[in-house]
C-alpha cells in the first residue's frame, strides 16, 4: 500500500522532526504480533460496520487469511467503538458513516495531493453540523491522547477539503488500557480553530519536511522511526542532556 | 549548603532519563547489529548473552538421572498453572465466562475470585498521564 510522505499516522513525528520524512521514505513498517493483533481488530471493526453484525458473531474466526483469530479482547474492544458509532447514528439518523475512508489534505496544508493523504478508520459525516473522526487503537504499549491529536485532526482537515462543517470532533477508542475510559473524546473545535491549527502548526513545517536534508529533532517521538538509534539528532540530544543534567 | 534534590529537579532528571533510556535502547540494538557485522565500536565488542543448559534428548536425560539415583518423582516437577496462565488457557478453550460489554469491571463475576490472591507489590512511580 502506498504511504504518503506526510501521513496522518506519522504526523506526531514529522511535525516535530521534519527530517524524519526523508529518513522514513520507502521504509516499510516492521510486522510483529502486536501489529497483527491491531490489524485483525481493525478488520473486525470494519466487517461489523459494513454488515451490521456484532463482534461476538465472529469470535474464534479468522476474518482474512494471515490475520489472527478474533479473541475476547478484540470482541470487547471493537464493541466499545461500535457502541459509540451506533449510538451516534441512532441520535443522528442522517449521519453517514464512512469506513476506512481515504482523505486527501495536501492542498489544505500547502503541498501536493500525493504527499498528504491518509485513511481514517471511521468518519461520521453529519454535515453541516459536524464531522467526527474516530481512530481505533488496539495497542496497550503507548497511551494515545485525543487532545490535539494531529493524526485525527489531519483526517478532519481532509474532510474540510471537500466541504465545511460547523464543528470538528476527534475520538480515540483505546479500550485495552487500564485506568482509562475506553472512549476518549476531544472538545469539538470550530472551522476557524481547525484552520488556525493548520496555519500555525502544520503549514510552516510542510516545505521544510519535504525538502532534502531537512533538520532532525530527537525526542520521545523517535519510537517507530526508521532512524531510531542511528541518528545525529539523538547523539546531540544525549550529549546535551548529559552535559546539562550530570555536570559535576 | 543544601544537598538534597528538589522535587522539581527529580522530575527533570526522571523526564530526561525517560528520553535518554529510549534512545539508549535503540542505540544498543543498532550497536549489536553493527558489532556482529564486523564494525568496530571503540571500547565495545560483540558478545553473546549467557546460555542456559538444556537437555538435548529428554528421554535419554531421564534415563541418565535414573541411573544416577534420582527417582521419577524427584526427576519431574508438576506445578499448578498461575492465574494468568490458567485464564489464558480457559479463554483459548472458550471456557472463560463472557463479560457483558459496558458493565463495570466489578460487576463481572471473576470465577477465580474465591481463590485469588496477589503477590506483594513494590512501591513505584509512573508518569502522570496527560490523557
Amino acid at each position: 500500500m502506498k504511504h504518503a510522505k506526510l501521513s496522518p499516522s506519522s504526523s506526531h513525528r514529522w511535525l516535530v522532526c521534519p527530517g524524519s520524512v526523508e529518513a522514513n521514505a520507502n521504509k516499510g513498517h516492521g510486522s510483529n504480533v502486536h501489529a497483527l493483533q491491531g490489524t485483525s481488530a481493525h478488520a473486525l471493526l470494519e466487517v461489523c460496520l459494513r454488515t451490521g453484525a456484532d463482534p461476538e458473531d465472529f469470535f474464534g474466526k479468522v476474518l482474512e487469511k494471515g490475520l489472527m483469530e478474533v479473541d475476547d479482547d478484540m470482541v470487547q474492544g471493537v464493541g466499545y467503538a461500535l457502541d459509540y458509532i451506533r449510538a451516534y447514528v441512532e441520535n443522528n439518523p442522517k449521519a453517514n458513516v464512512l469506513i476506512e475512508h481515504q482523505v486527501v489534505y495536501g492542498p489544505q496544508i500547502g503541498c501536493k495531493e500525493d504527499d498528504a493523504f491518509g485513511t481514517s478508520d471511521v468518519i461520521i459525516d453529519n454535515h453541516p453540523k459536524e464531522v467526527v473522526a474516530l481512530d481505533y487503537k488496539h495497542g496497550i504499549g503507548h497511551a494515545v491522547s485525543v487532545k490535539e491529536n494531529s493524526q485525527i485532526r489531519l483526517y478532519l482537515v481532509g474532510m474540510r477539503q471537500v466541504r465545511r462543517y460547523q464543528r470538528y470532533r476527534a475520538v480515540v477508542v483505546q479500550p485495552r488500557l487500564p485506568r482509562r475510559k475506553p472512549v476518549q473524546e476531544a472538545p469539538a473545535i470550530t472551522d476557524a480553530q481547525l484552520v488556525t491549527w493548520v496555519d500555525k502548526v502544520v503549514r510552516p513545517v510542510v516545505p521544510i519536511a519535504l525538502a532534502k536534508d531537512a533538520p532532525r529533532t530527537a525526542g520521545t517521538h523517535c519510537r517507530y522511526c526508521a532512524a531510531d538509534g542511528n541518528c545525529q539528532a539523538q547523539y546531540e540530544l544525549v550529549m546535551e542532556k548529559a552535559r546539562e543534567e550530570f555536570k559535576p | 549548603m543544601k544537598k538534597d534534590l528538589t522535587p522539581a529537579q527529580i522530575a527533570k532528571i526522571l523526564d530526561t532519563l525517560e528520553v535518554l533510556n529510549k534512545i539508549g535502547d535503540a542505540v544498543k540494538s543498532k550497536a549489536i547489529e553493527l558489532a556482529h557485522n564486523g564494525v568496530t565500536i571503540p571500547g565495545w565488542e560483540a558478545s553473546f548473552t549467557a546460555a542456559k543448559r538444556i537437555w538435548t534428548d529428554e528421554d535419554k536425560a531421564t534415563e541418565l538421572l535414573d541411573e544416577l539415583g534420582l527417582s521419577k518423582r524427584e526427576r519431574y516437577s508438576i506445578e499448578l498453572l498461575s492465574p494468568s496462565q490458567a485464564e489464558k488457557l480457559l479463554r483459548s478453550k472458550k471456557l472463560w465466562p463472557k463479560k457483558a460489554r459496558g458493565s463495570a469491571e466489578e460487576d463481572f463475576a471473576n470465577p477465580f475470585k474465591p481463590v485469588l490472591g496477589y503477590t506483594e507489590t513494590k512501591q513505584s512511580i509512573r508518569k502522570v498521564s496527560d490523557t
